[in-house]
């Protein structure tokens, strides 16, 4: 057999290494082209304002210790003091009304007061209320994170509120299709009942009806789905008081790409669901809803339902926020979003309303 | 003062109602375990005969007894051949003479040591053919059964088994006399009955729902209400669990089965058992026992053998009801 020329070896190895080029480059071209793509085929309506970025909690040239490693959550006490929630560091951090650091409280373990994945933190007349996922309880801290009290929960939760009365009104990860959508707990840890009816779905009705909570001024209770624009409205009896959609945008988009899932998976889940809402608050008289693809997007809808306010920051490709709190004043506020991707720290935005 | 004479004035009395019951437990359970002491014995002479008997010193012996020209235990034997256990583990077959040259010239006797089924005037309860009986170091059953289950999940129940003895061998009893006081109370109506039921008892330290934990509280649940003229089923909470949570608890998955919270020793065991192996032994473990506490079958997150289980106690249902 005739040798080949080195020439020809090289000459060979190109398709080669075009097949190789080929296969590693698009992928995040494309997934960048298509973010650039849609930022243009959606871009904020005229009457949307712009947020002013005004600083980051913790800042760069902060202490190493008051770092996240995997905040998920965030909440704030009635002197404005912010908590943050590290799942990963599986501790609670406490900063000021300025973002200084305080101390961090906590630490992983099993034992009272210890915590094991924290997934959702809020405060309730000066007593911090952790759901402790890892450890399947709820567990009590005072503002210096001393540890109150604890009780076992025999479900996973993904969010909750807490009304008036100190009554947890939680949203369970369901097991079975019958099961409602919200449980409430009383602060002994007993189970007062049950309301909301699912999304009725034949295959993935356990994902795609994940839903955020919150509880307005008189205790109703608003529920807001993850996968789709869609909140609701119940009184504390359970009973609903009305149910809107908000399709607007590429929300409107991903709710169309979610309901299309459901139909063709012929597995018995969805490959995945894309998330529409990020996370959702009451406060100021109306639902504030943030959705962090293809850009950071808080939108402020009336009790009614009605759209009153669109606020927006470009970010990168790969951004991602999980919660937001607000501060709002006559004619300006700030939102405080906690970014878990590229980085993990709180960001804070300044509005005019 | 007051409430502790009050106290006493109630306690004493239940105590000695109660006390027949505990003490004629406890004496069967220490008659059957000298019958076990005795095969192991005997059992020991015989093999001492045979092999070096500092061999069989402080290890843990698997004894299989066969019954000839049945498929069950020819299969099983040629598993237990195949797929050996443990290497800390001495295995034996007693069988006949016959059997015992067919199998030496299989080449089985490489791996197991055959013994001439012939154990004198021992009590037949002990030595039932087709049934396999897994000793610790000191002569005590810790598990036995028969030659129906598969080789691949009796090794994974004789696993844990094994990891029980000791500590797990007193794990077991100090949760059976903890067990036994919750018992009582609710069920004066036959302590016959009681005494020679099977227990199954599952020990959890995290209960969701939709989990693991969910699957194994219906099933005990199920089993209860199809079953409960063959097993005392039980839940032992560890000690993660407040009262208070023991009471959600039982209201939450409307349990009607005693379910109690490990006392300090229990804990203290289970925790020894987290420490020594792994965290998958503190959640989800559930065993089955007999009336003098042999272990019979369990099951465990790691041992991925929730349906041969399953099978397992229906299999036991079926015998129990069958003898009456």
């Amino acid at each position: 057999m005739a040798r080949q020329s080195p020439f020809i070896k090289t000459i060979s190895s190109i398709p080669f290494l075009l097949f190789l080029f080929w296969q590693v480059k698009p992928v995040d071209e494309d997934s960048l082209k298509a973010w650039q793509t849609l930022l243009k085929k959606y871009p904020p309506p005229k009457d949307a304002k712009e947020l002013v970025f005004v600083d980051s909690i913790p800042k760069d040239s902060d202490q190493e210790e008051s770092f996240f490693w995997g905040a998920k959550t965030i909440a704030a006490d009635e002197n404005d003091n912010i908590y943050v929630a590290d799942s990963k560091a599986h501790q609670i951090l406490k900063f000021d009304r300025v973002g200084k650091f305080i101390k961090r409280f906590g630490r992983q373990g099993r034992a009272p007061g210890e915590i094991e994945n924290i997934w959702k933190i809020v405060f309730y007349q000066g007593t911090l209320i952790a759901n402790d996922v890892g450890n399947m309880r709820f567990q009590y801290y005072d503002r210096e994170g001393n540890f109150i009290k604890g009780f076992k929960v025999f479900k996973t939760y993904l969010d909750f509120d807490v009304d008036s009365e100190g009554l947890i009104y939680a949203v369970p990860i369901r097991s079975t299709k019958s099961e409602r959508l919200v449980e409430v707990i009383d602060s002994e840890g007993k189970l007062i009942h049950e309301l909301g009816n699912p999304l009725d779905f034949q295959r993935d009705w356990q994902q795609l009806n994940h839903a955020i909570i919150s509880l307005d001024e008189e205790d109703n209770i608003l529920l807001a789905f993850v996968h789709f624009p869609i909140v609701r409205k119940y009184d504390r009896q359970g009973r609903l008081i009305y149910e809107r959609k908000y399709p607007i945008g590429f929300q409107k988009k991903q709710m169309e790409m979610n309901y299309q899932f459901e139909k063709i998976s012929r597995n018995s889940r969805a490959l995945v669901g894309y998330i529409v809402m990020n996370d959702a608050i009451k406060a100021a008289k109306g639902v504030w809803i943030m959705n962090s693809y293809p850009r950071l997007e808080i939108k402020k809808f009336d009790y009614e339902g009605n759209l009153q306010d669109i606020f927006w920051k470009n970010r990168t490709q790969d951004y991602h926020a999980s919660a937001f709190l607000l501060k709002i004043g006559d004619k300006s506020g700030e939102f405080f979003v906690l970014q878990t991707s590229p980085e993990n720290k709180i960001e804070k935005y300044k509005f005019n309303h | 003062m007051n409430f502790l004479i009050i106290t006493a004035m109630i306690a004493i009395p239940v105590a000695h109602i109660l006390r027949p019951h505990f003490s004629s437990f406890l004496e069967k359970k220490i008659r059957d375990e000298q019958h076990s002491y005795t095969l192991f014995y005997k059992f020991k002479d015989c093999w001492g005969s045979i092999v070096d008997p500092t061999r069989l010193m402080g290890r843990p012996l698997f004894l299989f007894f066969l019954r000839t020209n049945n498929k069950d235990d020819e299969r099983f034997v040629t598993e237990l051949y195949e797929a050996w256990l443990t290497k800390d583990i001495s295995l034996a077959v007693a069988t006949s003479d016959c059997d015992r040259y067919k199998y030496s010239f299989n080449g089985i006797s490489n791996r197991m040591y055959l013994f001439d089924h012939r154990f004198g005037d021992l009590d037949e309860k002990y030595i039932q053919p087709g049934h396999y009986y897994f000793y610790d170091d000191t002569g005590k059953i810790i598990i036995y059964g028969d030659s129906k289950v598969s080789v691949s999940f009796l090794e994974k129940n004789l696993s844990l088994a094994y990891k029980m003895s000791p500590p797990g061998r007193t794990f077991i009893d100090q949760i059976l006399e903890n067990n036994a006081s919750f018992y009582c109370p609710d069920h004066q109506q036959g302590k016959d009955n009681i005494r020679n039921k099977i227990r199954i008892f599952a020990l959890f330290d995290n209960v969701c729902q939709s989990c693991l934990e969910g699957n194994i509280i219906g099933y005990l649940k199920d089993l209860d209400r199809k079953a409960g003229d063959v097993f005392l089923i039980s839940i032992v909470l560890s000690q993660q669990f407040s009262s208070k949570d023991r009471h959600n608890f039982i209201d939450h998955f409307d349990i009607s089965f005693p379910v109690f919270i490990a006392n300090d020793s229990i804990n203290e065991n289970w925790t020894a058992f987290k420490e020594k192996y792994s965290e998958l032994l503190i959640n989800n473990i559930v065993f089955c026992v007999d009336s003098a506490g042999r272990l019979i079958t369990s099951f465990f997150p790691g041992c991925g053998c929730w349906e041969e289980f399953r099978k397992e106690i229906s299999a036991l249902v079926f015998e129990q009801r069958k003898n009456g």
